[in-house]
């Protein structure tokens, strides 16, 4: 147990470190004003958008984030975690989607989100496994009858995802997410990367020695482990805190083949579940008790 | 005659309802504990992911109807002619998040039901027939988006069959179509994500544009499933297929949109 609080108030106190230790690999600006800040996001924008800014561009910082908007595009990113977002504003307001899909290969799709990883500074060595996701439609009309008349698929628009890993260990919330638009610029893009502290991946590192070693997991009634890896866990993109956890992941399969959805567990090197990375820290509404009887 | 402009502002406002932004209810389900019902096995980040996406409406200010973990989500919250109980059902708000067990079959056929698990106190029984038993939107009903975290109750082969007759008014439903082969991982991420996607704090809104329900879950509903055929997926109903195409790529939660006539549907899909 007093492993398990010692465990515990160590990652704690890596999460609160992180922007400190992620200011040692960042390059440290030379003026610390708002006004060389904004002037430094510009000129990051226009590196990563391949993009003169109108001269209407605004720029704004709040709370975690920084941001700015021009010509249609909403450029932004947190201020405490390398986590970047682009999205056309006409995409969000639907008038890009009647305009219809990127037409480009995979390969040039491929090829943009290399690109916009190398302008952001991305280790290429991090770079994990790369899928493109097709999106498919359809639609059904409801006859008076009550028959439904399904018309033909089509094909929508295309997502590529890359996955990240470092030293061979996968960082399992972090990705990019890039969906290009009819003209090839960036439609939406989400990249999710934040600075890991070089203790997390050490001890990363040794819960992959034990699951190698024989590591077991913990049993879960009705279930079976199918799958244990260690790895690296941390907050989603778009949130007010960054925590982030070194953890082993295991997924169950259901005794019962019926059953759907495989419950998934991330463990520390005693098997015990590592506190969920926290999005935001509101208070909880009051705890609700249902009584009533039918 | 001095009242002149207040009756056509009303007008005005009559006419573009859309102009406003509007402030959707939300009620939010988790079901982690099925062991007391010798069902299983128990799904450890379903209510606290349950809870996040409460805290997070709540955050971004939407009033909150019922949040129901584990024994209090009620198979009856599901079910038409029980599903508008202010208490839980998920008819009652206009935002309804569930996660929790579905029912796979391996593989689904065209016939093949869909349905939601869950291991409650009362209300049984614990398992609903989407396609035959859930009404959305109907009689009162006030469900607009209904955002299913269950593994398999969107399967797309049935879906044509096994979701027209749900389609009573809701605007877009979202889920995910899959197999015990590729399945949903039970996340603690997917959901919040999903939330933040779709409503975005004041504090935050300037930086993350709001985005459709559909699109939101396109991004998001595509974390922690198996690949090799586990697909999220979102549906949406309208009186003419523009409509429903509409609603589907572009509706958002705070559009404050009025109910569609559910003559058509129109789905997407992007699978692993």
């Amino acid at each position: 147990m007093k492993n398990a609080r010692w465990t515990l108030a160590l990652f704690s106190a890596m999460t609160v470190l992180t922007p400190s230790l992620a200011a040692q690999v960042t390059t440290k600006p030379a003026d610390y004003s708002d006004q060389a800040e904004m002037s430094e996001f510009h000129e990051l924008a226009t590196r990563v958008l391949r993009a003169r800014l109108d001269a209407g561009a605004k720029t704004s910082a709040d709370a975690n984030m920084i941001g700015m908007r021009s010509a249609g595009i909403l450029f932004s990113r947190r201020l405490d975690s390398r986590t970047f977002f682009i999205q056309s504003l006409k995409e969000v307001e639907g008038e890009g989607k009647t305009a219809g899909y990127f037409q480009g290969t995979d390969e040039a799709l491929s090829s943009r989100a290399h690109e916009l990883l190398e302008r952001l500074k991305i280790p290429r060595g991090e770079w994990a496994k790369e899928a493109v996701l097709q999106e498919n439609t359809q639609t059904g009309r409801r006859e008076a009858s009550g028959k439904v008349t399904l018309g033909p698929i089509s094909k929508g628009r295309r997502t590529l995802t890359l996955d990240r890993q470092i030293e061979g260990l996968p960082v399992f919330s972090s990705h990019l997410k890039l969906v290009l638009d009819r003209s090839g610029d960036v439609g939406f893009m989400e990249l999710h990367w934040p600075e890991i502290p070089p203790q997390v991946v050490t001890e990363a590192h040794r819960l992959a020695y034990k699951v190698k070693s024989g590591w077991r997991a913990p049993e879960l009634a009705r279930a079976k482990v199918e799958s244990a890896e260690a790895g690296i866990v941390h907050s989603v993109a778009p949130g007010l805190l960054m925590d982030i956890y070194p953890a082993i992941r295991v997924v169950y399969a259901p005794t019962d083949e019926n059953v759907g959805q495989k419950p998934m567990q991330y463990f520390d090197r005693s098997g015990r579940p590592v506190p969920s990375p926290r999005q935001i820290d509101a208070p909880c509404p009051d705890k609700q008790d249902r009584r009533k009887e039918k | 005659m001095k009242y002149r402009w207040l009756v056509g502002f009303a007008v005005f406002s009559a006419l573009c309802p859309r102009a406003q932004a509007a402030t959707p209810s939300f009620s939010t389900a988790g079901v982690t504990s099925y062991s007391p019902c010798g069902v299983g096995p128990d799904l450890p980040f379903s209510a606290p992911m349950a809870g996040s996406v409460a805290n997070w409406f709540a955050f971004v200010g939407f009033p909150n109807v019922s949040r129901w973990t584990n024994g209090d989500v009620w198979g009856s919250d599901f079910r038409d002619g029980t599903d508008l109980d202010p208490g839980g059902g998920s008819d009652a708000p206009n935002i309804y998040f569930y996660n929790g067990h579905g029912i796979c079959q391996n593989p689904p056929a065209a016939t093949s039901p869909d349905f939601i698990t869950v291991c409650g106190n009362f209300g049984k029984p614990d398992t609903t027939t989407i396609g035959t038993s859930t009404r959305w939107g109907n009689a009162g009903g006030k469900l607009q988006f209904a955002i299913i975290d269950a593994s398999c109750p969107m399967d797309l082969v049935s879906l044509g069959n096994q979701w027209f007759p749900v389609l009573q008014g809701i605007h877009v439903a979202v889920g995910h179509s899959g197999s015990s082969k590729a399945d949903t991982l039970n996340s603690n991420r997917r959901g919040t994500d999903f939330a933040a996607k779709v409503a975005v704090p004041p504090i935050l809104s300037w930086f993350l544009p709001t985005m459709s329900v559909g699109d939101a879950w396109m991004a998001a509903g595509i974390e922690d499933i198996q690949s090799g055929g586990c697909c999220a997926v979102a549906i949406a109903a309208g009186a003419t297929e523009a409509d429903a195409v509409n609603r589907r790529d572009n509706e958002k939660v705070t559009d404050g949109r009025s109910n569609p006539t559910p003559n058509w549907a129109a789905w997407k899909w992007v699978c692993r």
